[in-house]
């Protein structure tokens, strides 16, 4: 099967979890990524979890996951032998990822042809210059710097991160759009481009940031799909088995709501259809749904309700999502073969199209590096001394 | 070498992208091809007020003269970069332009619920016959195919569904308080992005558009490799950690003497090393005290962010955070958007634009996700109006201007709604 992206070669070089991200992206639907990694695996491959909690570089979960289809040569990028290669393998490539620190990054950035060679995409924390470009951070001070964390607090208590690594795989994401579309870029137009990505840009820059309501309201709202007695419901409540998820406050939702829980007098009802009324009376409101959603488990509720096109649904653990009919009718994980641990379970596509997407195993620590030198034309006795000082493994 | 330059992104140019969605993942990622040089058209939904444009008693509706559909935050956050029609594609001549559109298109993006768009008489096959090079892209929350095929949901549902909101918390089990959050806006557009190169890249090798089925839980489900990987690997569900790591000590937040939440990590002992350095306190990293090794600090957990916070409390958040990174430690602020707005360094970079927007005047709007050269990323277009750019549109497509005119009268187009 030809994939649309054969014949794009990519190379990936920091070993971080972000540009793991990123160039899986191009990977699974048939580039040619060359993953250039850290003498210590780096991030991508000491993050756990591990299989069976044996901390192992070919075993922990986001190597498993984010590496797939790649090829790993080990080079000491700090050594003027390394950067050698990495700039023999870059320039014939149409794009190189690279998450180092900023003057990491910069070094090898400088030494591409900058006329014939590889566009380029550099992830950093606050991009490559200005007075925080050298700061150092993480996943959650990047992320708390975007106003999400602030605005994410339980019922306006203490700020609260999203799941662990989730931010740091949208960056990734966001870094493989943007790459994907200088790739297309420069086939069609011939400018090569060089994109520096700011995590934090990157994440304030999209949808979900609560700075424009500042902008253009000059006020600030909280996350606002927490608990409200005020506008109900929204949020978790609890039914026979677990919780739900409810976003249905508005005047069509909140009816069809109460037709849902076979109560459609409440529609008109005074306490409920005039917003201060409806502030009110949220114990009594509750005395109407609460024995509704306490005889039905969550797959119940989501379904029954979802016959009435209520926003609802259910809250789940990953148990319970890869058993899910749902994810089953269409393949949302897909099976793939380990060297160490054999089949194992990853999430499939982030979306469908057809015959494109494969995700093929990823590479045990450094398994191409001797073919890609030989490739490049290292003699055998060039690939000896280099493996001798360190600059590879 | 002198680099050529451009007041807009180039990369896409050329490629025609049709914005058929609502709310906001649909749109933004219409809004991120044209932020990379696509020409996109939305298609507003007509005489059907835009669900993009909700005027409800909590809506986020901004205070200025003019209608106040064209002053709702979503709508304005959501649909720079794009052109506008606002087109009753119910009216027979209505669907005669849509047909226009689709046959001069390389993607369509649409962001109903599944089922929706087949109602309206432009489903796949359809389209597909119209344009056979043209790349659809439905966006359901649950995608197009399968039992939750037609079900709804904001994006703080499908995160719920696909296990992120169990992983967020303070080990609570009390989960009542988890709010929702709308990452799968934010997701989405991304994928929305990818998806339309992946199949513009495909059609060269077949020559022909296609299907697209984006389902915004699967767009973000595989963020979630931590968690699933637990299950698989473990089988054993994530634990809810709030904002501590179970492997790195510190990591988490501190209140300050001024009323501030701030972030501190030290990743490994060289940065706990200085961060003792920054809090003046050089002997918890000295190698006989019990804190300079990770399995030291791990066993230690509670008493170290106690000590830490003890010595926050007494300090100003600016001033603690600037000594750890001076020192050469993690610690940032946790901003709300006024905070945000006095970022240095995104101020360094010009990454706040000042844009004149309809009825509401100069603003200083969001920047990119990305910074580009030669050719960075603008505000080509400021969020539309509703039908701004009808007869711009309609001319290109070989309308004259009294046929135009005929077409408002009919209510084919329009470019304002009863409120």
């Amino acid at each position: 099967m030809q994939k649309p992206l054969n014949g794009i070669k990519i190379i990936e070089i920091g070993s971080t979890i972000a540009a793991a991200s990123a160039s899986k992206q191009f990977t699974d639907f048939g580039a040619e990524v060359i993953k250039i990694e850290l003498l210590n695996g780096g991030e991508i491959r000491r993050t756990p979890p591990f299989f069976q909690d044996i901390p192992n570089l070919e075993t922990g979960a986001f190597h498993i996951a984010l590496d797939t289809g790649k090829k790993s040569i080990v080079i000491d990028h700090l050594s003027n032998s390394g950067k050698e290669i990495i700039t023999r393998i870059c320039n014939d490539a149409q794009l190189v990822i690279i998450d180092l620190p900023v003057t990491e990054s910069k070094k090898i950035l400088n030494l591409l042809n900058k006329e014939s060679g590889p566009s380029t995409v550099a992830i950093s924390p606050h991009g490559l210059e200005g007075p925080y470009s050298n700061r150092i951070e993480n996943e959650m001070s990047i992320f708390a710097w975007t106003t999400r964390m602030e605005r994410h607090g339980h019922d306006g208590s203490e700020p609260l991160r999203y799941g662990p690594h989730v931010a740091t795989i949208q960056i990734g994401a966001t870094a493989a759009a943007v790459g994907l579309s200088i790739v297309w870029g420069h086939e069609h137009d011939g400018i090569r481009r060089d994109v520096d990505l700011s995590s934090v840009e990157a994440l304030a820059g999209n949808v979900d940031t609560g700075y424009v309501d500042w902008v253009l309201l000059g006020t600030q709202r909280k996350s606002g799909m927490g608990r409200n007695t005020d506008n109900y419901p929204i949020g978790n409540y609890k039914c026979k088995d677990g919780y739900v998820m409810f976003a249905a406050t508005l005047g069509p939702q909140f009816a069809r709501l109460c037709e849902a829980i076979g109560h459609p007098e409440l529609i008109n009802d005074s306490r409920f259809n005039d917003p201060i009324e409806k502030s009110k009376h949220f114990e009594d409101f509750m005395e109407y749904l609460d024995p509704w959603l306490s005889n039905r488990t969550k797959k119940e509720v989501f379904k029954e309700m979802q016959q009435y096109r209520v926003m609802v649904a259910p809250v789940v653990n990953m148990s319970e999502v890869t058993d899910d009919e749902q994810a089953i009718a269409r393949n949302s994980f897909v099976e793939i073969e380990h060297s160490q641990i054999g089949k194992t379970i990853i999430h499939g596509p982030p979306f469908k199209i057809e015959d494109s997407w494969e995700a093929l195993p990823p590479p045990d620590f450094g398994s191409s590096t001797i073919e890609i030198l030989t490739k490049l034309k290292y003699s055998k006795e060039e690939q000896i001394a280099l493996f001798k000082i360190g600059a590879i493994r | 070498m002198v680099r050529q330059q451009f007041n807009k992104s180039q990369s896409l140019k050329g490629i025609r992208v049709l914005d058929f969605a609502e709310v906001w993942a649909g749109p933004f990622g219409a809004s991120m091809l044209g932020d990379l040089g696509a020409e996109v058209i939305k298609i507003e939904s007509f005489p059907r007020r835009s669900l993009t444009r909700p005027i409800i008693e909590d809506a986020r509706v901004a205070d200025g003269p003019g209608p106040a559909y064209e002053r709702t935050t979503s709508q304005i956050q959501g649909n720079r970069n794009k052109r506008n029609i606002a087109l009753n594609v119910k009216h027979e001549e209505g669907n005669i332009i849509l047909r226009k559109l689709i046959e001069n298109s390389d993607i369509l993006i649409e962001g109903f619920a599944a089922g929706v768009i087949e109602k309206l008489g432009f489903g796949w096959e359809k389209i597909h016959n119209i344009n056979n090079k043209i790349n659809v892209i439905s966006m359901p929350a649950w995608g197009v195919h399968g039992p939750y095929a037609g079900y709804v949901a904001l994006g703080s549902g499908i995160e719920a569904s696909v296990g992120h909101a169990l992983t967020r918390g303070n080990n609570s089990k009390d989960i009542i308080h988890i709010p929702g959050n709308f990452i799968t806006d934010a997701t989405a557009p991304i994928q929305v992005v990818l998806a339309s190169l992946i199949s513009l890249n495909k059609r060269k090798i077949t020559n022909k558009g296609s299907f697209i089925d984006l389902s915004q839980a699967e767009a973000f489900a595989w963020h979630l490799v931590g968690p699933l990987g637990e299950w698989i690997l473990n089988n054993r569900e994530t634990e809810q950690l709030g904002n501590s790591d179970k492997y790195i000590v510190p990591h988490n937040i501190y209140p300050t003497l001024d009323n501030k939440w701030i972030v501190i990590s030290a990743e490994n002992d060289e940065q706990w090393q200085k961060l003792c350095l920054a809090l003046d306190k050089s002997e918890w990293s000295s190698i006989e005290h019990k804190w300079s090794t990770i399995t030291g600090r791990l066993k230690h957990r509670n008493k170290i962010d106690n000590e830490i916070k003890k010595i926050c409390l007494k300090q100003d958040s600016e001033q603690i955070i600037s000594l750890i990174q001076q020192c050469g430690a993690i610690a940032s602020p946790i901003v709300d958007a006024p905070g945000m707005f006095n970022n240095l360094q995104m101020h360094h970079r010009n990454w706040f634009k000042a844009i004149n927007l309809p009825y509401l005047g100069e603003r200083l709007m969001p920047g990119f996700l990305w910074n580009m050269q030669p050719d960075s990323p603008n505000y080509e277009y400021r969020t539309e109006q509703v039908g701004e750019h009808n007869e711009e549109i309609l001319q290109e497509l070989g309308y004259a201007k009294k046929e135009i005119v005929k077409l408002y009268n009919k209510s084919v187009i329009g470019n304002s709604y009863a409120e």
